[in-house]
């Protein structure tokens, strides 16, 4: 019998294996990598003169193999045990804080970030406005000194950073010091995201940019929620990791949101995402081409556009008091014109927010339509 | 398909092996063609008809050979022919006549290689020259050459087996005398488990090293572009042995015995000792059919390195299409021609482990003409290897190192003797216990494999493109 238990095994695995993923067929999504699962090979895989069904079919059943999550788990931990921090594109700080790997900085991104730049700076001259650049380090940046130190100067946020000067039309806002010093950390740990104190320094160094004061920190009220998992978790498959706390502030005036042609709504928050898949889409529900927020209360002035990705979700809820209106356009899903929004709008204030990533990589921010 | 993904694992083989072993005896041999062809067509149905006709050709010429003794080197040389001329078209014809003699792509120009082409001409090859020898009888029965040749283990990366050495067990297959031995079927799933190990927990985690340090060469420094050189010289053993570990396991399990093709090549301790380690039935291959019925070393020194020249020249171009290749080949003809007749008594008085050592930068040198395509590239390689300019490690490559360099360490020392060794020393004290680790050990590392083969997105197979 002795001799037979490596046999017994191997079959036992390979039964269950194939059995659970003849079972596991009809799952269609992956709650723990957000992403939807491959589908069966559609009818061009089989075409003779290029021949995917191999590759197509091996996702397809890959993805739907059983305990799959427990699987990815086990293959993340094995490589970080064996001191390889770099789980594809997401790198384990010694504090256990999972940030994504850098942006490239090589003369290929360099040339996008000058395009994308070009772009904005056209578009705020062309209106005759100055347009203020808000973009943060991303959170491996901030965190390098939590980093393994070979790994430490392959962030280059700062040369990058540095690339936003010398357009007539554009102000960049420094966020690395009020991101990256000081105490307390300023970027999720699960996620790539600033976190509430990050949004509040962010806004903060705006406004004084703007000679305006802000409200002080102590001041905001927040809700949160104690069961925050971000997109680098994910990505990462390290489900192990402690989930984390978000806090998210209630804006000190009566408002009105609308998300593209949708009903208004009196709330920013959709609370039921926090026990999605995608916690962080708390904020606005995720990412839209134009978002309106109208400020009911006294004491806004003017109309601010904001040209953004998912890091102006958390921000812009700490600007509208201080604004009549606040408009937001992501340039991923905006369909419409940027000069038309500003005339119907009465735009008085241009602001770009959005990640190092987003602004070096993107090519739909340098086709943002005029 | 490959045997390391998932799609081979739970799948192709729990429902081949269900069939194979519920079967009976007699019909076994029919079920392994008709799988293996499945296994053929499921990564490249377009090239059935060739595989088909490979097939065929040497069926009858064999066959031929044998009957008609008189016309037997006809029939041989139109086999060979239609062998070598297959693998022409499909392997050289396009970059022949594309990139030496510039002409434009024509319709009928093979735009892929067929998986194996170069496994499974050798293998008719060598067959019908045994027939035309007389040292093998031509096989009658189609359906059994049809197996031999297109049996899944070994049909698209080796070993390159011989009709000779799995005849008995494949008319056996056929007559329905052969059983299944349940000590066969344990020791090839271990060694099937070992090479998918080699394979997917080595050879791919060396290779993502490689992967970032190959693609930008210019600033890894002296050191990193060795440690990347280095990881290649790794990846592609493991890689490669791992796959004819797979095949050798997958045969014992249905009760063949295929020959060994690895036997521990970075312990050589000189360049000939390592050609008979790496790639064993390649080396025997050329051995028997080239370069012995060229002369071998029996007509004089002159004679004899021109005949190692036109080995390893050819040698070369069986891995590819490509000058880089040829270059490679020729590579090594420069050191066994050193060795053999110029520092064989220098080199004899070096202690063994000191050749060893002083030999891995060698090899991995040449893996590195080996891996660029393009003569630039490899320029730049090199270049960074034997410039001696700060800095040592490069940035990156430091990083890669600190990522890395626990596999590295892991692969070196599985490339050696000592698993085995240790693993032989508890077997001689405590077998019970040395029995029971094997089963936890080999079940682990399955499920480490499944684990890493599920996550990782980076899983090449170097020998498909030969």
């Amino acid at each position: 019998m002795r001799k037979h238990v490596l046999t017994i095994v191997f079959f036992l695995i390979l039964a269950v294996g194939f059995v659970g993923t003849l079972l596991n067929l009809g799952t269609g999504f992956s709650f723990a990598e957000r992403r939807v699962l491959s589908e069966f090979p559609k009818a061009d895989s089989f075409s003779l003169s290029r021949w995917t069904w191999d590759d197509d079919i091996e996702n397809y059943l890959s993805d739907h193999l059983p305990a799959r999550d427990v699987l990815t788990g086990i293959g993340a931990y094995m490589r970080l045990y064996a001191g390889t921090e770099r789980l594809d594109d997401i790198y384990v700080t010694r504090t256990g804080q999972l940030v994504e790997s850098p942006v490239d900085s090589g003369e290929k991104n360099l040339a996008s970030l000058e395009k994308n730049l070009k772009r904005l700076d056209r578009l705020a001259s062309e209106e005759g406005m100055q347009m203020t650049v808000l973009v943060p380090p991303s959170a491996g940046f901030a965190a390098r000194k939590d980093l393994r130190a070979s790994l430490r100067p392959l962030y280059r946020d700062d040369m990058l950073l540095g690339e936003i000067t010398g357009y007539p039309a554009l102000a960049a806002v420094d966020l690395t010091d009020a991101l990256c010093e000081g105490d307390g950390n300023r970027f999720y740990r699960t996620d790539n995201h600033w976190n509430a104190d990050g949004a509040y320094a962010a806004y903060a160094r705006y406004l004084e940019s703007r000679g305006k004061t802000p409200v002080p920190a102590e001041a905001i009220e927040y809700e949160s929620s104690p069961d925050f998992h971000g997109s680098t978790l994910s990505r990462s498959a390290l489900w192990l990791t402690p989930h984390e706390t978000i806090r998210y502030p209630i804006p000190a005036c009566t408002y009105e949101v609308q998300i593209e042609q949708e009903p208004v709504r009196d709330d920013l928050y959709f609370r039921e995402a926090l026990t999605s898949y995608d916690p962080y889409a708390v904020f606005f529900n995720g990412n839209y081409g134009t978002v309106r927020l109208i400020n009911r209360s006294p004491g806004g002035e003017g109309v601010l556009l904001v040209i953004k990705d998912s890091f102006a979700n958390s921000l812009v809820p700490l600007l509208l008091p201080h604004y009549k209106t606040v408009v937001m356009i992501d340039p991923r899903f905006f369909r419409g014109s940027v000069h038309d929004l500003i005339v119907s709008e009465g735009v008085d204030e241009l602001l770009c927010v959005c990640s190092l990533k987003t602004l070096v990589t993107d090519a739909k921010l340098r086709a943002l339509p005029g | 398909m490959v045997f390391s993904s998932i799609s081979f694992i739970f799948f192709f083989l729990p429902v081949f092996f269900l069939c194979y072993y519920l079967l009976r005896r007699k019909w076994r041999v029919g079920f392994l063609l008709f799988a293996s062809l499945i296994f053929y067509s499921w990564g490249e149905l377009k090239y059935l008809p060739l595989m088909v006709t490979v097939i065929a050709v040497n069926y009858l010429f064999a066959l031929f050979t044998e009957r008609f003794p008189a016309r037997k080197r006809l029939f041989l040389i139109v086999a060979i022919a239609f062998d070598i001329g297959s693998l022409f078209f499909y392997k050289y014809f396009t970059p022949l006549a594309v990139n030496v003699l510039r002409l434009p792509r024509l319709g009928f120009f093979p735009d892929s290689l067929p998986l194996g082409i170069s496994f499974f001409t050798f293998q008719a090859m060598s067959y019908v020259i045994d027939v035309y020898r007389g040292t093998t009888k031509a096989q009658r029965n189609p359906l059994i050459f049809g197996t031999y040749i297109t049996m899944f283990p070994q049909l698209i990366a080796g070993p390159i087996v011989r009709y000779s050495d799995i005849e008995t067990q494949i008319n056996g297959l056929a007559a329905g005398t052969q059983r299944i031995d349940p000590k066969n079927v344990s020791d090839g799933i271990g060694i099937f488990l070992i090479g998918l190990s080699k394979k997917v927990l080595l050879g791919n985690m060396i290779g993502e090293a490689w992967q970032f340090l190959s693609a930008n060469p210019a600033d890894l420094g002296i050191l990193g572009s060795w440690f990347g050189a280095f990881c290649y010289t790794l990846q592609i053993y493991y890689d490669f042995s791992g796959y004819s570990d797979m095949a050798i396991g997958l045969g014992r399990m249905m009760g063949f015995s295929f020959p060994q093709n690895f036997d521990h090549p970075y312990t050589a301790t000189s360049v000939t000792d390592f050609w008979r380690r790496w790639h064993m039935t390649l080396s025997g291959f050329f051995r028997d059919y080239v370069y012995i019925p060229l002369g071998g070393s029996r007509r004089g020194t002159a004679r004899t390195i021109l005949n190692m020249f036109i080995v390893w020249a050819l040698t070369g171009l069986w891995h590819g299409a490509s000058i880089t290749f040829v270059i490679w080949g020729l590579y090594y003809w420069v050191f066994l021609v050193l060795e053999r007749f110029v520092f064989r008594r220098v080199l004899d008085k070096i202690p063994a482990w000191i050749r060893t050592v002083l030999l891995f930068p060698v090899f991995s040198a040449g893996w590195v003409i080996f891996y660029f395509d393009d003569f630039s590239e490899m320029g730049r390689y090199f270049a960074g290897m034997f410039r001696f300019a700060a800095p040592v490690v490069g940035t990156d490559a430091l990083s890669v190192v600190a990522s890395y360099w626990v596999w590295f360490v892991l692969g070196l020392l599985c490339a050696g003797y000592l698993p085995q060794k240790l693993f032989r020393a508890i077997e001689r004290k405590k077998p019970v216990l040395a029995s029971v680790c094997r089963v936890i050990g080999l079940t682990v590392l399955f499920l480490l494999c499944i684990a890493a083969l599920v996550r990782q997105s980076y899983n090449p197979f170097i020998y498909f493109r030969f």
